[in-house]
């Protein structure tokens, strides 16, 4: 189980989060979406999570271990994966080296001098799963940096899931996605998700998608936690609804 | 050595870490004139003593065999120190580097310890610098602190890889031949020689950044222009009147400035 608590984060005088307690992963899998208007501290949480920030006052548990002062790094080795809201991939790497690099990190094997880097039967059989798994055999050769967005967005999510985590943290894998597009992201991420069974905490902005797929919904507000409950919360808040009612896509 | 300063060095990334490596240079610069024991500003030669006769492998050699000797000695390192760098650039350990180059904060949320990777490169271009360095030693019988440990030294070396490419395996080699080339070609016509280097750079920051071999790769700027000649020939006008119509903007802009400059006005 991953805890916040009392998680506090302030840039000057804004403060970003304010006394944050939340629990994932109670039980194996979940999906739970995050949502809140701009502003709310959405990002800002999942960096203090991952070790992109670290908090102003409060802690960080992984499986009963404060995991606070752990580096970034760490985090991931301790199955903790992330994915960012501009997508940053190795732009000039291969969508099939982008996979590779990540799983051979995994795995372990960087620090060999003298090994092919793709001679590893084991890594390629993974990088070959994982392109099925994402559907994007097609693009396996292309350059990252010539991906249409939709699949640089399924890059994104595919590697951080290479990373093999038992919690992975999404920041709107389908933010700047069409319309057209996002049901097919979305769906790709959540399929694979169930199917290994990660704990999965994705920001949102798009109640349909929420509504459709989230196990449990955190709303966030000004920094602080609004609620938490089943998806049907969307439907029954009120003064939620109000909060969230002309929120664009882009923040 | 390079452990050392690349820990204290690589805390910092960018021009501070550049300014830092140049900053150590200088020091053991100074440490180096500055110690008599290792000889002051006149060096030391290699094998101290009357005789002087440098030694290779543990037997004495007349100078015309030595420098012979010398010379294939050193494409023997080089080819050696080639292999071994291919081999890394075809290792897993290179994805790390260039994850790390292409995208740092992607780097560490696929987690890697960034600055420990960093740290690895920077020792393993000082053992190849170190060897380097003592091949330079064994060649020229003699070591001063000006010849080596001077930062104009470094920039040489920079030089070569600038001119070479970066991120290409046999660009800082060809890099150091035309360099060296250069040189010895200008000394030849010109006391000013030093200009010529200079311009060379001029043109490579500006039109070629990614130097010799990183230009005629593929995808490189020299190839594309090649093949957009190939394709259409008549690219080459545009290209003319491209040039034509910004060095006719840049002189504008030059009399627009005299101008200013001389009356106060435009």
């Amino acid at each position: 189980m991953l805890e916040a608590r009392n998680l506090r984060k302030s840039f000057g005088e804004l403060v970003a989060t304010d006394d944050i307690t939340l629990e994932f992963g109670k039980e194996d899998g979940e999906l739970v979406f995050i949502v809140g208007p701009n502003g709310a501290g959405k990002t800002t949480f999942i960096n203090l999570l991952t070790g992109f920030l670290s908090p102003d006052e409060g802690s960080i548990v992984l499986d009963g271990d404060d995991i606070t002062g752990m580096s970034a790094n760490g985090r991931v080795d301790a199955g903790i994966a992330r994915s960012f809201q501009v997508v940053k991939v190795f732009e000039e790497m291969t969508v099939r080296e982008n996979l590779r690099t990540v799983v051979l990190t995994e795995q372990g094997k960087t620090w060999s001098l003298f090994s092919m880097a793709d001679g590893h039967e084991e890594v390629e059989a993974q990088v070959e799963e994982l392109l099925e798994k994402f559907r994007l055999e097609d693009a396996a050769d292309t350059v990252a940096e010539e991906l249409p967005h939709g699949d640089r967005k399924l890059l994104d999510v595919a590697m951080s899931f290479g990373l093999d985590p038992d919690y992975l943290l999404l920041d709107e894998p389908t933010s700047g996605v069409s319309t057209r597009e996002k049901e097919y992201v979305i769906e790709t991420i959540v399929e694979v998700g169930r199917a290994e069974g990660v704990t999965t905490v994705t920001i949102e902005h798009d109640m349909d998608i929420v509504t459709e797929y989230a196990d449990r919904v955190v709303a966030l507000h000004q920094g602080t936690v609004h609620g938490v409950g089943p998806p049907t919360m969307l439907e029954t808040d009120d003064e939620l609804r109000r909060l969230l009612l002309g929120v664009g896509d882009d923040e | 050595m390079a452990a050392i300063i690349g820990v204290l060095s690589l805390r910092h990334t960018g021009l501070y870490f550049a300014l830092l490596t140049l900053a150590f240079g200088q020091l053991l610069y100074a440490i180096a004139l500055g110690q008599s024991a290792l000889g002051g500003s006149d060096g030391l030669p290699i094998r101290p003593g009357p005789a002087n006769q440098p030694l290779l492998f543990g037997t004495a050699f007349s100078p015309d065999v030595y420098q012979v000797l010398t010379y294939y000695l050193t494409v023997v390192v080089i080819l050696i120190g080639l292999f071994v760098m291919y081999r890394i650039t075809q290792s897993p350990f290179r994805n790390a580097l260039d994850a790390i180059g292409q995208e740092r904060t992607r780097a560490r949320f696929i987690g890697l310890p960034v600055r420990r990777y960093v740290w690895a490169a920077f020792v393993i271009s000082g053992i190849y610098g170190g060897v380097a360095g003592g091949l330079f030693a064994v060649v020229r019988q003699y070591v001063r602190p000006e010849g080596t440990l001077f930062f104009l030294r470094s920039g040489d070396i920079l030089f070569m890889a600038i001119l070479g490419g970066f991120r290409t395996l046999v660009g800082p080699l060809i890099g150091g031949v035309v360099l060296v080339f250069l040189q010895d070609v200008g000394q030849d016509v010109t006391q000013y020689y030093e200009f010529l280097t200079g311009a060379v750079l001029l043109i490579l920051v500006y039109g070629f950044p990614r130097g010799i071999v990183g230009s005629l790769r593929s995808g490189g700027i020299v190839n594309t222009r090649i093949n957009e000649l190939r394709r259409e020939p008549s690219v080459l006008s545009t290209w003319g009147r491209t040039a034509v119509q910004s060095l006719e903007r840049k002189v504008t802009e030059a009399l627009t400035s005299l101008r200013i400059i001389l009356f106060g006005v435009d």
